[in-house]
């Protein structure tokens, strides 16, 4: 089976789903201790690789791309129900 | 190692040899066209301006259409005026000839009408494919390269396999000296704070700071509503939570160089490195003012599939997603969707830099094949 997940920057705290994920399954592809998804994560939507407590930074690219809008656990789906915009 | 480029008399390396043939006027466009009926080797270009403009529009017009003559892909130039217009052909044809390179000029009131210029066009337009026929190549040097970097039909792998992986390059050719335009100015609304802090001078980060607000600002006067089309439900079912993801993943195509300079549409460089150059974010007013500031090869990344090329420099077609390279393999000349299947960034960009040396040394491209030699000129303002 192919590596399901692609961390795009070393500092991200989100990789990227590189196919349908589903809940439960464990992710693969990255380092560290073993993940599994908590939510079905659709192809190319974000996946949490950490816990990320609320209001701290959602890190892709290397870049703040939003805050928590809660807490956010590992192999969490992070899209707009729990990541905020910095701007408008 | 270069690549194996033509060198122009005024020193600059060409990765063609074409033979521009180009209305000043859209009035010219029929006996340009005719010329590249009966001359296939020319790249016979028309467009919609020339005439009937305001003055920034009359401006913007000369400098493109000067900077397509002066591209260093281009050996010789025959323009075609009608005699009337705003924009002549002698002023153009002066300001081409100071590259050295040959430059021919007609006019069609001058010349008794449309079949007179066209046989005189032939004739001259043969001229100048001998000369550019004869003409050999030599090493040159990547600092002597410009790349356009582009992304048109993009999709949710866009940001996530493409763009990063010429974002790779990028930084590979800034690191060899060479030079990266990044355009499209509404893609990058909502990095400003990012682009500045990686400009090369304080000068620098205000005018991209500057230069994307404007941008924000004539998208809220035209689009409106509409203005959410830079993130739109499209892209929020693709995973992208919010317009900083969604310029990020736009950006990244130019690597994460230092930027040495902000240039207007179509302005040729000063400096080498990456530069930001203002444009729309429409693909095809984007690659013509790159390729009229210099560019000679345009990276071009597209998920959804597009098949536009450019009359006078290759543009190199990578798919985000092996499905597209699959379904539109006529169309596309890399695969950038091996990244999702195991293949590292680093060898794609290898793999890439190859691609991109061949081409430069006249290996043709998939747009070039088809000829996809499509081109606009931007406008900002009504016609008169």
């Amino acid at each position: 089976m192919e590596e399901s997940v692609l961390v795009i920057h070393p500092s991200d705290n989100v990789g990227i789903a590189k196919r349908e994920i589903q809940a439960g399954e464990p992710l693969t592809g990255l380092q560290g201790s073993p993940i599994r998804a908590r939510a079905n994560i659709p192809a190319s939507h974000k996946v949490a690789l950490v816990e990320i407590d609320e209001n701290r930074p959602v890190i892709k690219y290397g870049e703040t791309i939003g805050l928590a809008k809660s807490k956010i656990l590992a192999g969490d789906w992070v899209h707009t129900h729990n990541l905020k915009s910095e701007r408008g | 190692m270069g690549f194996q480029g033509t060198r122009r008399p005024d020193g600059k390396a060409g990765v063609r040899n074409h033979v521009l043939v180009l209305s000043s006027v859209s009035c010219a466009n029929g006996v340009v066209n005719a010329i590249g009926r009966s001359l296939p080797g020319v790249k016979a270009v028309t467009h919609t301006e020339g005439c009937g403009r305001g003055l920034a529009d009359v401006a913007l017009s000369t400098r493109t259409l000067i900077g397509l003559g002066s591209n260093p892909n281009v050996a010789g130039v025959l323009l075609v005026g009608l005699g009337c217009e705003v924009i002549r052909v002698s002023d153009l044809a002066a300001a081409i000839a100071a590259t050295g390179k040959p430059v021919e000029c007609l006019v069609i009131q001058e010349q008794g009408g449309s079949q007179s210029t066209t046989r005189k066009g032939i004739e001259i337009a043969r001229r100048l494919l001998e000369h550019a026929d004869s003409l050999k190549r030599e090493e040159c040097g990547w600092d002597e390269l410009i790349l356009a970097v582009e992304c048109g039909g993009s999709d949710a792998m866009s940001g996530v396999t493409a763009n990063p992986l010429v974002g790779a390059t990028a930084d590979w050719l800034c690191g060899q000296g060479g030079t990266v335009i990044l355009s499209e100015t509404t893609e990058m609304i909502g990095t400003d704070h990012i682009l500045a802090r990686r400009a090369a001078t304080p000068e620098v980060a205000d005018k991209i700071k500057s230069l994307i607000r404007k941008q924000e600002g004539l998208a809220d006067v035209h689009l409106g509503p509409f203005k959410t089309i830079a993130i739109s439900p499209g892209n929020m079912d693709g995973g992208l939570t919010n317009i900083v993801e969604k310029s990020i993943g736009c950006i990244i195509k130019g690597g994460t160089s230092t930027i040495q300079e902000v240039v207007d549409y179509a302005e040729a460089p000063k400096r080498k490195g990456l530069i930001i150059m203002d444009t729309p974010g429409s693909d095809i007013f984007s690659v013509t003012a790159m390729v009229a500031a210099g560019a000679q090869i345009v990276l071009f990344t597209t998920g959804r599939g597009s098949p536009v090329g450019f009359p006078i420099a290759p543009v190199i077609k990578i798919a985000t997603n092996t499905r597209l390279f699959s379904s539109m393999r006529e169309d596309m000349d890399f695969n950038a969707g091996r990244i999702l299947e195991g293949v590292g960034l680093s060898t794609a960009a290898r793999e890439l830099n190859e691609l991109l040396t061949r081409v430069a040394a006249g290996e043709q491209t998939r747009a070039e094949a088809n000829q996809q030699d499509i081109l606009s000129l931007h406008t900002v303002g009504p016609a008169f």
